[in-house]
């Protein structure tokens, strides 16, 4: 349900962290196709990043590549930085990149967790502080991509979901607090989503098939599907929704097992 | 900025970098070691091992890169190439 010609983001500049692939790509391009300037954030793809700005400016908009690893702090801040140098504001922020040790609860360690965690969740609430200094009076949005492994078990996902709990968590607070200057801050939380990154999980392709065949609508969550929530969410149409972590899930999680 | 620096210079960097990162001795270390099979290094510490190189080497390394960089040898060939 591609909203092509309705341009709710014109004028709008959108910074997806994490967005030379999978979700983060997608978001980037369908937040240009409703005629926004994108910054596209990427760690450790760059040809791929290059690929996703030309797609952009392909579709007539603004690109702005960054690097940055989001575990870094300082790297984050120039990262906004640049923003500002470049454009001068920022309307939208979406906090996509992820990252993390899949291991079992009795075998993560401290590195992991640390890695993990800065990446889920320290680098939303840097982020979140930095992109709210370049938020228009108008006000403008903030959106962070969950998983619903923050409140359910998933082999091997131990840090992964305890990040994107805090990361819920922070959302909340956030949009609390910055709701007076008209910011509006919501999270998706998304089952898995068919992306490139499902493959780096552990026996993740028997965990993909047992989860399509319980979902009442019988099909996984596409980059599509996440899009659609994400521009609603971004946008005037939901100033009534805050701090809310909405679930892509097919219906899965409303069942008994 | 590294562009006049002399492979022997760079092996000793990257001694540095691997020792500090990777949390052994420099007696542990020589240029055919395995990142991954002799030094115990998953996939975590190569990720950081990678940001650490480029950090030292003011260089962007590409995923696509990371098959070179197993050993010092490897990395030190690598930024050689990437800085001549």
């Amino acid at each position: 349900m591609d909203q092509a010609g309705y341009k709710r983001y014109k004028g709008k500049v959108v910074c997806v962290t994490g967005s030379s692939r999978g979700i983060g790509r997608h978001l980037a391009l369908r937040f240009a196709k409703e005629g926004a300037d994108v910054v596209i954030n990427y760690f450790r793809n760059g040809d791929a990043a290059r690929e996703v700005a030309k797609e952009i400016e392909d579709l007539g908009q603004s690109a702005l590549i960054v690097r940055a690893n989001m575990a870094q702090e300082e790297k984050i801040i120039s990262m906004f930085d640049k923003i500002r140098a470049e454009f001068g504001r920022l309307d939208i922020f979406v906090h996509n990149a992820a990252s993390g040790r899949n291991r079992s609860a009795m075998e993560v360690d401290v590195k992991g967790w640390d890695w993990t965690v800065n990446i889920n969740t320290r680098a939303f609430l840097i982020g979140a502080q930095q992109a709210a200094q370049l938020m228009p009076e108008e006000g403008g949005a903030m959106l962070a991509l969950s998983s619903f492994g923050s409140d359910h078990v998933f082999p091997y996902y131990t840090t992964v979901g305890a990040s994107k709990a805090a990361l819920e968590s922070l959302v909340r607070y956030f949009a609390v607090e910055l709701a007076p200057r008209k910011i509006n801050v919501n999270a998706i939380s998304a089952g898995a989503v068919k992306t490139d990154a499902l493959g780096h999980f552990p026996e993740m392709d028997k965990t993909l098939k047992t989860i399509e065949k319980k979902m009442p609508y019988h099909r996984m969550v596409s980059p599509d599907d996440i899009a659609n929530t994400a521009l609603f969410l971004c946008s005037k149409e939901a100033e009534m929704l805050r701090g809310q972590t909405l679930r892509l899930d097919g219906g899965i999680t409303l069942l008994v097992p | 900025m590294s562009s006049t620096l002399t492979k022997d210079q760079i092996e000793e960097r990257v001694n540095s970098v691997v020792c500090s990162q990777l949390q052994v001795e420099p007696s542990e270390v020589n240029g055919s070691s395995l990142f991954v099979d002799d030094l115990g290094a998953d996939s975590l510490d190569l990720t950081e091992l990678a940001i650490a190189f480029e950090d030292e080497f003011d260089i962007e390394i590409p995923d696509s890169d990371f098959g070179q960089l197993s050993t010092v040898t490897g990395v030190v060939e690598y930024v050689s190439n990437r800085l001549a």
